[in-house]
C-alpha cells in the first residue's frame, strides 16, 4: 500500500494535533502541518501531498484563498481538499465547496467522521479517475 | 362401437368418480375433525384474544424488519468500537494536557483552555472565572468571544458557579445542549493543590453536539486538575516579569534565581556528588 501524505492546515495547535491523531488511523501515512495558507503553499513546494485538510479562518492566508490557489495551479489542482468549519459557518462551507473543496467536516471533529470523510473523498477521486481513463 | 361397450365404459367411469368422491369425503371428514380439535384446544386464543394475537404477530414482523434494517445500517456505518472510543479519549486528553502546559504565557494558556472547550468539548458559550481579592467573588477573565468579557462578578456561594467555587464540587446538567449564564450545562472548579482558584462553566454546546458525554466529563476532570495550575503559573510568571521590569524574552533571568534556590536543597547536593547527569551539570553552571 502506498503512503498517504496529508497536509493539515490549522492555526490552532490543539486542532492540528487532534486532526493528526485522527489521521494516524490510516495505517500508512505521513502528516505535514502548516499554520496558515501561506505556510501550506510553501510546504507544498517541496512536500508530496495527497490530501489537504484546511481550516477556514486563519491569519495571513485563510482556507478559502488556499483552496482557490491550489485549484488554479495546474500541478496541485487535482489534490483532494477537505475544509474544516464551525457549524454556524454555512457561508464559508458553501464558498469552499464552490471554490473546489471536495468535502467539509464540522468542529468539534470526531475522529471517525474525519476518517470516513477522507476515505470517501479518496474513493470518490479514485472512481472519478478510473471513469475518466 | 356397440351399446354394450358404451355401458361398460360408463360403469367404469362411475366407479372411478365414486372412488374420488369417497376420497374427498374422507379428506373433508379429517378437516372437520381437525377443526373441532383445534377449537377445543385451550391454548388457542379466540375472539378478542385472537385479534390481539394477530396484532402482536404483525408488530413482531415489523420489529424484525426494523431490526434487519438497523443491522444493515450498523454494518454500513461501522459499529461503535470501544477500543476506538478509548483511543479517541486518550488522544483528546493527551492533546489537552500537552497544550495546557506547552507555554507560560498567560494569554496563550487562556487560548489553550478556550480551544479545549471549543474544539474538544464543543462548547459554543462558556465563561472562565478566577477567584479575586479575599476570595469573595468570581471574576470572569475570558469567554468564547474574548479575553476581556463583561466584568459581571459572581459572589461566592451564590448561583451555580458561586456554589461550585465554594464547595469545589463540579456540577453537570443531566441532559440538553442549551443553558445560560446562570443555568450552565457544566460548571467545574479549577484547583491547585486541592484549593479552588477559579471556575469553568459551559452554558451552550454547538448544534451538532446533543449533550455532554462521558468523554467530556473526563476532559472536565483534566481541566479541573490542570487548568488551574497552568493559569496560576502563567499569572505568577506574568507578575514576576512585571516586577522585574523585564520582557518575556528575559525569561532565564527569572528562572535562574529559582534554580539557585533549588541548588541549596539536599537533592541537588546528591546530584552534584554523583558527578553526572544533566542536573549536576546545571548545578555546576549556576554555582
Amino acid at each position: 500500500m502506498e503512503t498517504l501524505n496529508f497536509l493539515v492546515v490549522e492555526d490552532s495547535p490543539t486542532m492540528r494535533q487532534l486532526i493528526s491523531f485522527a489521521l494516524r488511523r490510516f495505517s500508512d501515512c505521513r502528516i505535514v502541518e502548516a499554520v496558515d495558507g501561506a505556510d501550506a503553499l510553501r510546504k507544498m513546494a517541496y512536500e508530496k501531498v495527497d490530501v489537504i485538510l484546511t481550516d477556514i479562518n486563519m491569519p495571513i492566508m485563510d482556507g478559502l484563498k488556499l483552496v482557490s490557489v491550489v485549484r488554479s495551479n495546474a500541478t496541485t489542482r487535482r489534490i483532494p481538499i477537505v475544509i474544516i468549519t464551525t457549524e454556524g459557518a454555512e457561508e464559508d462551507r458553501k464558498r469552499g465547496l464552490s471554490l473546489g473543496a471536495d468535502a467539509y467536516i464540522s468542529k468539534p471533529i470526531e475522529a471517525d467522521d474525519l476518517v470516513r470523510t477522507v476515505t470517501e473523498v479518496l474513493e470518490g477521486r479514485r472512481t472519478g479517475a478510473s471513469s475518466l481513463s | 362401437m356397440s351399446e354394450k361397450g358404451h355401458g361398460g365404459e360408463n360403469l367404469q367411469e362411475l366407479v372411478r368418480i365414486e372412488a374420488a368422491l369417497a376420497g374427498v369425503r374422507d379428506a373433508c371428514q379429517r378437516l372437520v375433525e381437525e377443526n373441532r380439535s383445534l377449537r377445543q384446544d385451550p391454548s388457542r386464543p379466540a375472539g378478542a384474544d385472537a385479534l390481539r394475537l394477530r396484532a402482536l404477530e404483525a408488530r413482531v414482523s415489523q420489529l424484525e424488519a426494523e431490526n434487519r434494517d438497523l443491522c444493515r445500517e450498523i454494518a454500513m456505518t461501522g459499529r461503535p468500537d470501544p477500543l476506538k472510543e478509548q483511543e479517541g479519549l486518550l488522544a483528546n486528553l493527551y492533546v489537552a494536557g500537552f497544550n495546557l502546559h506547552r507555554t507560560m504565557e498567560l494569554s496563550a494558556v487562556l487560548a489553550s483552555v478556550k480551544e479545549i472547550l471549543i474544539n474538544l468539548i464543543g462548547a459554543e458559550k462558556f465563561q472562565i472565572f478566577l477567584l479575586e481579592g479575599e476570595r469573595h467573588t468570581l471574576l470572569p477573565i475570558a469567554d468564547e468571544q474574548s479575553h476581556r468579557p463583561s466584568r459581571r462578578r459572581v459572589p461566592v456561594g451564590e448561583g451555580i458557579a458561586g456554589v461550585v467555587a465554594k464547595t469545589g464540587i463540579p456540577y453537570f446538567e443531566a441532559d440538553g445542549r442549551d443553558g445560560d449564564f446562570h443555568n450552565p450545562l457544566a460548571c467545574v472548579p479549577m484547583k491547585v493543590d486541592g484549593q479552588v482558584i477559579g471556575v469553568l462553566q459551559v452554558s451552550r454546546l454547538f448544534v451538532q453536539k446533543k449533550r455532554l458525554t462521558s468523554q467530556d466529563h473526563e476532559l472536565f476532570s483534566l481541566l479541573a486538575e490542570t487548568a488551574g495550575t497552568a493559569l496560576l503559573g502563567a499569572t505568577l510568571r506574568q507578575r514576576a516579569v512585571q516586577q522585574e521590569g523585564t520582557s518575556a524574552l528575559d525569561w532565564p533571568a527569572i528562572v535562574l534565581p529559582c534554580l539557585q534556590i533549588d541548588d541549596g536543597g539536599p537533592q541537588a547536593h546528591v546530584a552534584a556528588g554523583d558527578g553526572g547527569g544533566p542536573a549536576a551539570g546545571g548545578t555546576g553552571r549556576t554555582n
